[in-house]
């Protein structure tokens, strides 16, 4: 079996024993890896109960069997966790050089459990793994852990870290690798629950492949997938993510002061083009994660600021989901978010209901430490990101833990204004100018998330993907549509994080399942096929949902907020409509073999994927 | 050919740092990703996203031929390539030599050896998979 090195990192905090192991071929065989590794873990070894803020917590890095490889973008790590933020699953991907790195060290995963007393970091420099002290560390933001750690240890070594928000348990907090980013559901707190500062590590070894020329044939392939799509190649490999920007507004999906509208009307001062022509302010420089071709990873400085990397989702999140429309307060909100470790999109989200909180009365200059924060207010906007990545002031601390949590502490009607899904705010696209995304956000195992999937693509914007079977267009406006369609993609999308590469080779349904699984099989040596692939997705998420239903979510949590079952969509081609989240739901559930009520696969689903085991232990 | 015309070009500017070259030269000589045994380098500089990329120019006077105490480095007549052969001792005298740090000594195979960037034969893999044309021959 190549392509995985056989070799999990076991490091216990509270022991500070490390020992390592051999995969457990039953997860390969059911869950492929990546992603599907940390949930069995979770599944398997954690009480299912158990707290995110506790020592039973389980940390795990995952690489997949592809991450290393020259395959596009195989440079994908996915951190999975139980979530502070939504108490449910927590599953975080990362690019960066730092999951190939792991490989190369010789590991698929490294897994933490229990809590350090005091501060301290791992390192690994192949065979060689320890624990050392981190005390000097903790304190530091990500750049200056980075940079001291690249000191002590060597230019080489690839870098894993938490800043000042994860240390201080702010339940949006991230792990920082590069300016790539396990952004969402606070893995970054986990890890500074458990005192962990960082993970550096250094690989001299080897992935192997087991068909090199069945694999270099499929990578080019797999390539030419990729540079013939128009949008992908064009505007995305130039600008990157930020490309979208103009094309989502146009079609009314792009959320406005915290979803009271659908379109920003002052979108063209943050046109990518602005940033990068903007040269007297701005420098934006590639700064590709490992292997892909796609490269949508700008490095952005202002000055003598160090920006870091602005993504769609971000601009978007501190842009006009704030009603803010200039580049050097987003800039610097972007900074702060980078350095002091928090999701920017959940940054940008939690800003915008304290705008309209404010705006509302429902909280006051008090609240904001004398912030102004009216919708539009840049400067306050990123002021307000920095004291929560601090978690300074009284406002830094109300809103260090996102908007959910925030209203909860607030009162009164403070949750209608949090725009979440399971404590997790929605990102950048309205769900009322598109059925699938409504119903994505509304039952992501991980709260509303961008890429479980990013269905847009199909209903909103009309691609097809006949390798998926997508050979009509859909109806972004009809809840009442079929949407076998829907599971196939998400299948797709949590096949990606399994194998190790990124969403953006299939976001725009470039690279075909049935190449994926050609790569899949070459570089392993398991013959499999693209139905197996996407079978293999279907128990992942099948676990995840049966894990979260252990914890208590059911149907009510995969509902919207109720603004966007009331409060129509404002302008744009959407304009007048509201989502029929009911309905919506059970064209899903039903497409996916759920129980309506339950929200979690049938006994017969749960059979048919070989998890008969699963469903007897949902049973209380 | 005639030595040195053909080579691999490279554009600094244009890099995005994915190493994409990196893993797929390593891939085809070797059947495995090993980021030590590689014919073209890219490093990042102390300026995040400005990357320096390494790779044999094929030198006209072969200065790694030169000090070969076996005579292990020849030009390859099809390629112009200035190429390692299956004799190599692995001494490491090649890689002192180079003028440019293009040459490595690797142990991926079991045994070590000093490798090189070898044209693939004629088509640079290096060449085909870089996504921004940094690379080029």
């Amino acid at each position: 079996m190549k392509g995985y090195k056989d070799c999990v990192l076991r490091v216990d905090l509270a022991s500070k024993n490390i020992t390592k192991e051999s995969l457990n071929q039953d997860y390969i065989k059911q869950y492929l890896g990546g992603e599907g590794y940390g949930i069995a873990l979770l599944w398997d070894e954690m009480p299912h109960g158990a707290d995110a803020f506790s020592p039973e917590n389980i940390l795990s890095f995952n690489t997949g069997p592809l991450t290393g490889t020259p395959t596009p973008s195989a440079s994908r790590t996915s951190v999975v966790f139980m979530s502070p933020l939504t108490h449910t699953i927590g599953a975080a991907n990362m690019g960066s050089h730092f999951g190939a790195e792991l490989k190369f060290a010789g590991y698929d995963s490294i897994v933490f459990t229990g809590q350090s007393n005091t501060p301290v970091y791992l390192v690994i420099d192949n065979d060689t793994v320890e624990l050392r002290p981190a005390d000097h560390l903790w304190g530091l933001d990500t750049r200056q852990t980075t940079e001291k750690l690249k000191e002590a240890l060597g230019e080489s070594f690839k870098i894993s870290c938490i800043g000042q928000a994860g240390e201080m348990l702010s339940k949006l907090a991230c792990i920082f690798s590069d300016d790539c980013f396990a952004g969402r559901g606070g893995a970054g707190a986990v890890m500074g629950h458990k005192r962990l500062k960082a993970v550096a590590v250094r690989g001299t070894g080897s992935v192997e492949v087991a068909d090199k020329d069945a694999f270099l044939e499929f990578n080019k392939t797999a390539i030419q997938e990729l540079r013939s799509e128009v949008y992908t190649w064009g505007p995305v490999h130039g600008y990157g993510t930020p490309a979208w920007l103009g094309g989502v507004n146009e079609y009314g999906l792009m959320p406005t002061r915290n979803f009271r509208s659908n379109v920003f009307e002052d979108m063209e001062p943050l046109m990518p083009h602005n940033l990068w022509n903007d040269t007297g302010r701005f420098t934006v420089r590639r700064r590709a994660c490992y292997a892909c071709q796609l490269g949508c990873h700008k490095y952005v400085t202002m000055g003598d600021v160090e920006v870091g990397e602005l993504e769609y989702e971000t601009i978007a999140a501190f842009g006009p989901r704030c009603g803010v429309s200039d580049y050097p307060s987003i800039a610097m909100a972007n900074y702060y978010a980078t350095l002091y470790g928090i999701d920017t999109i959940s940054a940008g989200a939690t800003v915008s209901a304290a705008m309209e909180l404010f705006e509302e009365g429902l909280i006051g200059l008090k609240e904001t430490d004398g912030l102004d924060l009216k919708f539009g207010n840049g400067e306050a906007m990123a002021e307000l990101v920095r004291r929560m990545g601090l978690r300074e002031g009284v406002s830094g601390d109300l809103f260090a833990d996102g908007s959910w949590h925030a209203a909860k502490r607030i009162g009164q009607e403070a949750e209608k204004f949090a725009m979440t899904v399971k404590g997790m705010e929605i990102s950048a696209t309205d769900p009322r100018g598109s059925s699938s995304m409504s119903i994505a956000f509304g039952t992501s195992e991980r709260g509303a998330c961008h890429m479980r999937p990013y269905a847009a693509t199909i209903d909103g914007f009309g691609y097809l993907f006949p390798d998926l079977d997508i050979n009509e267009p859909k109806n972004p406006f009809d809840d009442n549509e079929s949407k076998v369609w829907l599971k196939a993609v998400k299948e797709y999308f949590v096949v990606t994080n399994l194998i190790g590469i990124c969403d953006f080779n299939v976001i725009n349904t470039e690279m075909h399942p049935t190449t994926l699984a050609a790569l899949y099989s070459a570089v392993t040596g398991i013959e499999t096929d693209k139905l197996e692939l996407l079978r293999k997705a279907e128990r992942v998420i099948a676990l995840e949902r049966a894990l979260n239903f252990k914890r208590g979510f059911r149907r009510t949590d995969d509902r919207l907020p109720k603004r966007f079952m009331h409060e129509p969509a404002q302008s744009g081609p959407p304009a007048g409509r509201v989502v029929d989240m009911e309905t919506a739901l059970d064209r899903y559930y039903e497409a996916c073999g759920y129980d309506r009520e339950k929200a979690v696969p049938t006994k017969e689903t749960f059979e048919k994927l070989g998890m008969g085991d699963v469903y007897r232990k949902l049973k209380p | 050919m005639i030595p040195g015309v053909v080579k691999v070009l490279t554009n600094a500017r244009a890099c995005q740092g994915c190493r994409a070259c990196e893993a797929v030269c390593s891939l085809k000589h070797f059947g495995a990703v090993n980021p030590k045994s590689t014919g073209v380098k890219i490093k990042e500089s102390k300026e995040p996203g400005k990357f320096a990329q390494t790779v044999c120019q094929q030198c006209i006077d072969m200065p790694c031929a030169s000090v070969c105490p076996v005579e292990a480095i020849q030009r390859d007549g099809f390629t112009g390539a200035v190429v390692i052969l299956d004799t190599c001792t692995g001494c490491g005298a090649c890689v002192e030599a180079c003028p440019i740090q293009a040459i490595q000594m690797t142990h991926v195979t079991g045994e070590v050896r000093a490798f090189k960037c070898d044209l693939c034969g004629g088509i640079p893999e290096c060449v085909s998979i870089c996504p921004r044309q940094a690379l080029s021959w």
